[in-house]
C-alpha cells in the first residue's frame, strides 16, 4: 500500500455483552482501494463496517480516518457513506430529494444539488426517474438510488453492505461489474461487506477473509484462492479438498506428507517440520487424474454432473475421503462416467499445506 | 362449497355494515327525525310523534308536519355560531397542546429497549382503568386556587400570589389534554415506532444531525399517526361536555353544554338534534376532504 492509508483500524476489540463481534482486530486500506470483508453470517463484518460508519463505537483500539482519530466523531460528520442492505430509502422523498439528501445537509446551494443530481443520476443510468417515489421503483433501481445517494457527497469510501444480496442472479453479475466501473472511474474506496465468495473475488483488489471477529487471512483474490492460510479460509473460498496426514520427511523445499488411511507419500511443495501433523488442501480442478492403472489413490466415481462450463464428479477414494474433481471447457469431455474406477493424485504444485 | 363460502364471506364483511346501521344510522335518523319537529308540552316532548301503532298511513300522513324551524332557530341565534366557533378553538388548541405533550412521550417509548415497549404501553393507558369522571374532579383538586398546582408553586416561592386557573378556558384545555392524550399517543407511537432504524442511520451518514434527521425524517414519516391522533382527540373534543362542565367557568361556552340546555333545561328536543345533526355535518365535511386526499394520495 503506497503512502498513509485511508482507513487504519488499531487493535480494534467491539462486545456485544458477551459476544466478541470484533476481536482485537488492525487493518489498514487504502485511498481508492475496492476492499472486500468476506464472511460468514456473524463473523463480525458488518460490525466492523458499522464502526467505520460510526454507528458503532469500539470497546478498545483505535480507528483513524485519513490519520485522524474517529473516537468522538459523529457518523454525520465522517467522511464515509454507506449503501444500506435494505437500501433505507427515505420512503416519503422522490428519487431526486434522495440522491440530494447529503447535498443539502451540507448546505449546497440549490442550484448545484441539482446539477449534481443529474449527474449521479446519468451516472447510475436512471435518467428521467427523478420524480419517482422509491416504491415505484423495481429492485434494481431502487439499489442504484441508493449508490448514487452514497456517491453524492463525494465520500472518501463508500461502504456497500451486501450491495446485491437483493438482486437476482443476472442482475447481480451486471451490477458486479457496473460497480467494478463506477469505482475505477471515480477513483473512490470501495468497502464490500458480503457473505458471497464470489462478490468478492470478482470485485475487490484485496480481501480480508473473517471469521469469529478476527481477521483470518488478508491478500488478494488469488493469493486468497491459491494460497488459502487455514482450512477455514480453504473450505470457505471455494471448493477444497482436505487431506490429513504427517510430515514424514523434507528435502529441498519439499515435503513429503504420509496420508492418514492412505498408503501412500505425497511430496508437496512447501516445508513443515518433520513429525507434524497437517492437512492437504487440494483444489477439485487440480486433482490429477491417472491414465496409468498402477498409480495413485484408487476410488469410484460416485457421479458426474454438467455444469454447463464446467464438469464435476466425487470420487469415493478407498480407505480415503471422498474428493471433488472439476474440469473445464474442453477437458470435461475427459471425466469419467459415473461408476467407474478411477486412480488420482495430487501434484506437489497443487497441494498447500495447513495447520492440521 | 365455493357458494357457501361467499356467502360466510358475505355474512362476515356485512357484520360491521349491519352494527353501523343498527348502532349508529337508526339513532342518527331518530334524531335528524326529531330535530325536524316542533318542540311540545307532550310525552315525548315533540310533535309529530311517529308510532308504529297507528299504522303505516298515518305515519306517511304526518311526514307533512314535519318543518326546518329549529334549524332555522341556529341561523337567527347568534349565540349558537358563537358556541360552535367557541368549541372548534378549544378544540384546535387542545389538540395542539396534546400533539406537543402525546410526541415526545411516542418518542421516547418508541425508542425505549424493546422489553420496556409493552410496560409503557400499558402505563400510556392504565388511567383508563379509572372512572373519566372522578379524574376530571381530581383536577379540581389540582387547579383550583388553594389546589395542589398552586400550593407546590407557592411552597416553591415560584408565584407570589395563587394562579387562577380552575374555571377558565384554560382549565378546560388541560382536562382535554390530560384526558384525550392516550388516543394521541398511541397512533403516533405506532408511526414512530414501525420507522426502519437504518432511515435514520442512512440520514445520520449523509450528514443529517440528530435533529436535523428527527425533522426531515421521524416527523414526516410520522404523518399519518399525527393525522390519526389529532383527528382521534379534535373530534371528541369539540363535542366535549363533562370536561368544560366541571373545569370551565361559566363563561366557558362550548357546543356540548349549549346541547345539554337545550335538551335538559329547554326540553327542547327539536333545536338539542337539531345542534347535534349541523355537528356532524361540521364534522363529517373536514373528515371526507381528509378520506379522499388519502385516496388521492394512494392512486396517482
Amino acid at each position: 500500500m503506497s503512502a498513509a492509508p485511508l482507513i487504519t483500524f488499531e487493535h480494534v476489540t467491539k462486545r456485544y455483552g458477551a459476544v466478541t463481534a470484533v476481536d482485537d482486530v488492525s487493518l489498514e486500506i487504502g485511498a481508492g482501494e475496492f476492499f472486500a470483508l468476506l464472511g460468514p453470517s456473524g463473523c463480525g463484518k458488518t460490525t466492523l463496517m458499522r464502526l467505520i460508519a460510526g454507528f458503532e463505537t469500539p470497546d478498545a483500539g483505535r480507528i483513524l480516518i485519513d490519520g485522524r482519530d474517529m473516537a468522538d466523531m459523529p457518523p454525520h460528520a465522517r467522511p464515509v457513506n454507506m449503501m444500506f442492505q435494505s437500501y433505507a430509502l427515505f420512503p416519503h422523498m422522490d428519487v431526486a430529494r434522495n440522491i440530494g439528501f447529503g447535498l443539502v445537509q451540507a448546505g449546497q446551494p440549490k442550484h448545484e444539488i441539482e446539477t449534481r443530481v443529474s449527474e449521479l443520476l446519468r451516472l447510475v443510468q436512471l435518467e428521467g426517474l427523478g420524480a419517482r417515489k422509491p416504491d415505484q421503483l423495481s429492485g434494481g433501481q431502487r439499489q442504484r438510488v441508493a449508490l448514487a445517494r452514497a456517491l453524492a457527497r463525494k465520500p472518501r469510501l463508500v461502504l456497500l453492505d451486501e450491495p446485491l444480496a437483493a438482486l437476482d442472479r443476472k442482475l447481480r453479475e451486471e451490477t458486479q461489474f457496473e460497480l467494478m466501473r463506477l469505482q475505477r472511474e471515480l477513483g473512490t474506496g470501495f468497502m464490500l461487506v458480503t457473505h458471497d465468495q464470489d462478490e468478492a473475488m470478482v470485485m475487490a483488489q484485496r480481501i480480508a477473509v473473517m471469521r469469529a471477529g478476527r481477521i483470518e487471512q488478508l491478500g488478494a483474490p488469488r493469493a486468497i484462492y491459491e494460497e488459502p492460510a487455514s482450512r477455514f479460509v480453504a473450505g470457505f473460498i471455494g471448493e477444497v479438498n482436505l487431506f490429513d496426514g504427517v510430515i514424514e520427511r523434507v528435502d529441498g523445499g519439499v515435503s513429503f506428507v504420509r496420508l492418514n488411511g492412505l498408503d501412500v507419500l505425497t511430496p508437496v511443495a512447501g516445508v513443515g517440520a518433520v513429525g507434524e501433523s497437517v492437512t492437504l488442501a487440494v483444489r477439485p480442478e487440480r486433482m490429477f487424474l491417472e491414465l496409468m492403472h498402477d498409480e495413485g489413490l484408487p476410488g469410484v466415481v460416485l457421479d458426474s454432473a454438467y455444469r454447463g462450463d464446467t464438469q464435476v464428479a466425487r470420487v469415493q477414494l478407498e480407505n480415503g475421503p471422498l474428493v471433488r474433481l472439476a474440469r473445464f471447457g474442453a477437458d470435461a469431455a475427459l471425466m469419467p462416467e459415473r461408476g467407474a474406477k478411477v486412480r488420482l493424485s495430487i501434484p506437489p504444485d497443487a497441494a498447500r499445506i495447513l495447520p492440521a | 362449497m365455493s357458494a357457501r363460502r361467499s356467502a360466510a364471506e358475505r355474512l362476515v364483511l356485512g357484520a360491521p355494515w349491519a352494527w353501523l346501521a343498527v348502532f349508529f344510522l337508526i339513532p342518527f335518523l331518530i334524531v335528524v327525525k326529531i330535530s325536524l319537529s316542533q318542540a311540545a308540552l307532550a310525552q315525548p316532548p315533540y310533535t309529530p310523534a311517529f308510532d308504529l301503532a297507528d299504522g303505516w298511513e298515518a305515519m306517511v300522513g304526518r311526514l307533512g308536519e314535519l318543518s326546518f324551524a329549529a334549524y332555522a332557530g341556529l341561523a337567527e341565534d347568534w349565540l349558537y355560531a358563537q358556541a360552535y366557533l367557541s368549541s372548534l378553538r378549544m378544540a384546535l388548541i387542545s389538540t395542539a397542546f396534546t400533539l406537543a405533550v402525546a410526541y415526545p412521550m411516542a418518542y421516547a417509548m418508541a425508542r425505549a429497549p424493546e422489553h420496556l415497549r409493552p410496560v409503557l404501553l400499558v402505563l400510556a393507558i392504565a388511567p383508563f382503568w379509572t372512572s373519566f369522571l372522578i379524574r376530571v374532579y381530581a383536577w379540581i383538586t389540582i387547579l383550583k386556587d388553594e389546589g395542589l398546582l398552586n400550593q407546590a408553586l407557592l411552597s416553591l416561592g415560584l408565584i407570589s400570589e395563587p394562579l387562577h386557573i380552575f374555571a377558565t378556558d384554560g382549565a378546560v384545555v388541560i382536562g382535554i389534554v390530560y384526558s384525550y392524550l392516550p388516543f394521541m399517543v398511541l397512533p403516533l407511537y405506532n408511526a414512530i415506532a414501525r420507522q426502519p432504524p437504518e432511515l435514520r442511520e442512512a440520514a445520520a451518514d449523509l450528514g443529517a444531525s440528530p435533529t436535523a434527521a428527527f425533522w426531515r425524517i421521524t416527523v414526516p414519516l410520522s404523518g399519518p399517526g399525527i393525522l390519526a391522533g389529532c383527528l382521534l382527540v379534535f373530534i371528541p373534543a369539540i363535542g366535549e361536555f363533562v370536561i368544560p362542565d366541571l373545569l370551565g367557568g361559566s363563561d366557558t361556552l362550548m357546543i356540548g353544554r349549549t346541547l345539554w340546555v337545550e335538551f335538559f333545561d329547554n326540553r327542547d328536543w327539536p333545536a338539542a338534534s337539531a345542534v347535534a345533526v349541523v355537528l356532524l355535518a361540521l364534522l363529517v365535511v373536514p373528515m371526507a376532504l381528509y378520506e379522499r386526499s388519502q385516496m388521492a394520495e394512494a392512486q396517482p
